[in-house]
């Protein structure tokens, strides 16, 4: 581990750890830039959302219209035609620009053609919806009020269906900021409902006004709307109202929410009062004489005013939704901007903090490769300039704290002390020199003198010795070769034994394989013999069968005179069949038996071989070995005869090495002596020359 | 009544014994070169020619295997035109026979048109056997080209 520290720079070291910082900050600020983008996504998503929603809401509206002024078509009043056609063109135009919008949005919103497949809801598909549209309007005319206003109810449900999907998949219902959830509470969830509401009740108007008297039900009916439709109005003020009190509290105020949308709210509830009086009134008191065309005017009105406040709120709904995603969006970029420049200017510190350590440790680096090199005056020159750049004030400042400047003060008194030191040495040295030298001259002058006597004894010597080794060597071989010699001889006795035993044995051991080969051969033709009388028993016995059987049938057709003709049939044919079954029986083991045998025979016949070809191979052998042996054994007695003389001329060299030995011995030693005097004056000599040297290395300037 | 038993493939069928005029070891049969396949051959059965039916053949599409047990029953049979002419029988295991009542045998429930000659149904501990009709066993075209001489000699 820390062989591979060693290897890197400071820079790089530094790098390291500026990345392991870097890598958890990098993590985090991902992970606060995808919760950024999640939220303007799905903020986008509603105010895609309320964009689809707002023409499909006017449809639905459109199309209650629409089957009130058909079924009034339809019982007889030819007379609002003109108001049918331009309701048809007006719901065209609203279709037409839904479907280019929603072109837009299918995709993020979930209601294209795949996804409804999902969920089951393809018939809710916008182009299904305005060609089921589309179909409505060219037939009506031919079907009854019953059928149309089925249609009707059918493609409204439709339309109410994709509005709560669309609703689930803008995350509009989800909406957490309580000014928008009020919002979208009062205008898409509640508003929605009423105008549904209200739609129906048109309808009824239109049915109840042909009647003179009201039934209990209808008056019940009555009742019910009123009730309901002020519950809602509560509802959808309470809604409003608190959404305007919290829309300060969330990415500022919105003027136009409240210029927009009360005095829509206000004249929608105005309606609503007014219309549920005149409701009371038609109920309670019959003279009052109030028609049904006033009330079915009142309630269009209401549906009219419903519509206006829900595009209004729409509107702002949108509006606010914008300003939500403008200021997610700057916040993103505070943040992101934020993150990098910090990033950034921490990369900067590191770098200028890098040079700050590595520039003068190099100049140390520097001067102390100078000191190693000998090269101390150089050494002293660039001190002394980096003193002059660093510390332009005081040499000894103790409130200096950084340690490469510490360093470069200690380096100076180092270069002093080892210049001093140099200089001392140097003058010592040349003292021992000259003494030296002298001592030198008188021992070699006496070594030469011994040396030569010395020689030419040793020359004689050492060839004596040769001679005596030589001899000695040769005659230890020949005796180790007599010996191994008489060795094999007396081994190669032994084998020759053992190969005639093997010969015989292999002998013996074939000749009983090829008698019980023979001996199974012949069972086996046994046996094939007892098959064969088997197989004719067998034979017999079907014959007997069949036999007994024409028997059998010549017995019945006598009639009864061969019943007891017939008695003796059967008995014969249980004989018959008894018989085969033992014979067969007996067929099967025989079988088995002779399968085994033939094996048997076969594999004594492939030992037989191998056995026989096993002998000739080992008599072959025997032969050459016998011959090898009987040349060994030839040999051992001329060996013994050169082995005696070389002992002999052994010893007299012996002899004379013995002589010599005795001189050199005295003449050695003499020699030694002068050897170890001359070594000593050498070694002080090599010192001195060493010191010289090693002081020379350093360029002092003295 | 006596019963001739036989078997065809694994199955047990029966014939009665009066329709029977004897049976015989298997012999080699003179080809006769088109015939269906089920149609062994020709076969010498004292002095007189007769045509012989591999029953397991025309059962099964299976010639029967050359066994011991492997026999030809000469059977009595008319032809359409009322004649009674004789015909060889081969069938496998004809080995035994049975005892029964006509009261014995069932109505299998089901009547195949092509496959007439397959009778009533009975049954013993080792399972149904199925009893053989002789006069529907030739369907109706080889009947009638296999006696087709005998009706113009007759008129």
């Amino acid at each position: 581990m820390k062989r591979y520290f060693y290897r890197l720079k400071i820079l790089h070291k530094l790098m390291i750890s500026s990345f392991m910082f870097a890598l958890p900050i990098f993590i985090l600020l991902f992970y606060m830039v995808s919760g950024f983008n999640e939220r303007i996504r799905s903020t986008r998503l509603e105010i895609w959302g309320c964009e689809v929603l707002k023409p499909l809401e006017n449809l639905s509206e459109e199309l209650y219209f629409h089957q009130f002024l058909t079924r009034i078509y339809l019982k007889g009043d030819k007379e609002v035609n003109d108001s049918i056609l331009q309701t048809e063109k007006k719901i065209d135009e609203t279709f037409s620009r839904l479907i280019k919008d929603i072109g837009k949005y299918e995709k993020a919103l979930k209601i294209d053609e795949e996804n409804l497949k999902k969920s089951a809801l393809e018939q809710n598909y916008p182009p299904v919806l305005y060609n089921n549209w589309k179909t409505l309007v060219s037939t009506w005319k031919d079907k009854t009020v019953e059928v149309n206003d089925q249609e009707h109810s059918e493609l409204i449900q439709s339309l109410q269906t994709l509005i709560r999907r669309i609703g689930d998949t803008s995350n509009v219902v989800l909406d957490t900021d309580l000014d928008t959830y009020y919002l979208i509470d009062a205008s898409i969830l509640k508003l929605s409902k009423s105008k549904q509401r209200i739609g129906e009740f048109v309808l009824f108007s239109e049915e109840i006004r042909n009647k003179k008297r009201l039934a209990p039900k209808d008056n019940a009916f009555i009742l019910g709307f009123i009730t309901r439709i002020e519950d809602d109005l509560e509802h959808i003020r309470e809604g409003i109202v608190t959404s305007i009190k919290e829309d300060e509290n969330y990415y500022g105020e919105n003027p136009t929410l409240k210029t927009n949308v009360m005095p829509a709210f206000s004249q929608y509830q105005s309606t609503v009062n007014s219309l549920s009086f005149l409701l009371k009134m038609f109920i309670d008191d019959p003279s009052a004489n109030i028609s049904n065309d006033e009330i079915r005017e009142k309630s269009r009105e209401l549906a009219l005013l419903a519509s206006n406040l829900q595009n209004n709120s729409l509107t702002e709904l949108q509006f606010m939704l914008k300003k939500r995603l403008d200021r997610y969006d700057t916040k993103r970029l505070i943040a992101l901007s934020l993150s990098i420049l910090s990033i950034i200017f921490a990369v900067i510190v590191v770098f200028l903090i890098n040079i700050d350590i590595t520039r003068p440790l190099e100049k140390v680096m520097n001067i102390a490769g100078d000191i190693a090199s000998g090269n101390i005056q150089k050494a002293m020159e660039q001190i002394e300039s980096i003193k002059n750049m660093d510390s332009p004030g005081e040499g000894e400042d103790k409130t200096v704290r950084d340690e490469s400047v510490l360093l470069i003060r200690s380096i100076k008194t180092m270069a002093s002390n080892i210049v001093s030191l140099l200089n001392q040495i140097g003058r010592s040295g040349r003292q021992v020199t000259d003494a030296s030298n002298k001592i030198a001259t008188s021992s070699e002058n006496l070594e030469s003198a011994v040396s030569e006597q010395a020689s030419s004894i040793n020359e004689v010597s050492a060839t004596s010795r040769e001679i005596k080794a030589t001899s000695q060597e040769f005659a230890k071989t020949m005796g180790k070769v007599a010996e191994m010699a008489s060795k094999a001889a007396e081994l190669s006795k032994g084998s020759m034994r053992s190969l005639t035993n093997i010969n015989d044995t292999m002998k013996d051991l074939y000749r009983h394989i090829s008698e019980s080969s023979e001996k199974m051969r012949i069972v086996d033709e046994k046996m094939e013999d007892v098959a064969q009388i088997i197989i004719t028993i067998t034979k017999i016995a079907n014959q007997i069968n069949l036999l007994s059987l024409n028997a059998a049938i010549e017995a019945e057709k006598a009639g009864e005179y061969g019943i007891g003709f017939s008695v003796v049939a059967r008995e014969i044919r249980r004989l018959a069949d008894q018989t085969a079954l033992a014979a067969i029986d007996i067929e099967t083991m025989i079988n088995e038996t002779q399968e085994a045998m033939k094996a048997g025979v076969n594999a004594v016949e492939a030992f037989t071989e191998q056995t026989k070809m096993s002998t000739e191979k080992i008599a072959e052998i025997s032969v050459d070995l016998l011959a090898a042996i009987e040349h060994t054994q030839q040999l051992v007695p001329q060996f013994e005869v050169v082995n005696e003389g070389m002992q002999m001329q052994t010893e007299s060299a012996a002899q004379i090495s013995t002589a010599i030995e005795q001189v050199n011995e005295t003449t050695r030693y003499t020699r030694e002596l002068m050897i170890e005097f001359k070594k000593v004056t050498q070694q002080l000599n090599e010192a001195i020359k060493n010191l010289k040297n090693e002081v020379a290395r350093f360029n002092i300037d003295t | 009544m006596l019963f001739l038993l036989f078997e065809i493939g694994k199955e047990r069928y029966c014939l009665e014994v009066s329709r029977i005029i004897e049976i015989t070891p298997i012999v080699l049969f003179k080809k006769i070169p088109h015939a269906p396949e089920y149609i062994c051959g020709l076969f010498n059965y004292r002095g007189n020619i007769i045509p012989v039916v591999d029953l397991s053949m025309l059962f099964t599409g299976r010639p029967s295997r050359p066994l011991f047990s492997t026999r030809i029953v000469v059977v009595n049979y008319t032809d359409p035109y009322n004649n009674q002419r004789m015909l060889g029988l081969l069938a496998e295991k004809a080995t035994e026979t049975i005892s029964c009542r006509d009261e014995d045998f069932k109505t299998p429930g089901i009547i195949i048109e092509c496959i007439k000659y397959l009778g009533d149904v009975t049954y013993d501990e080792m399972g149904m056997i199925q009893r053989i009709n002789v006069d529907h066993l030739l369907p109706q075209e080889i009947q009638k080209v296999n006696f087709y001489e005998l009706k113009e000699n007759n008129e």
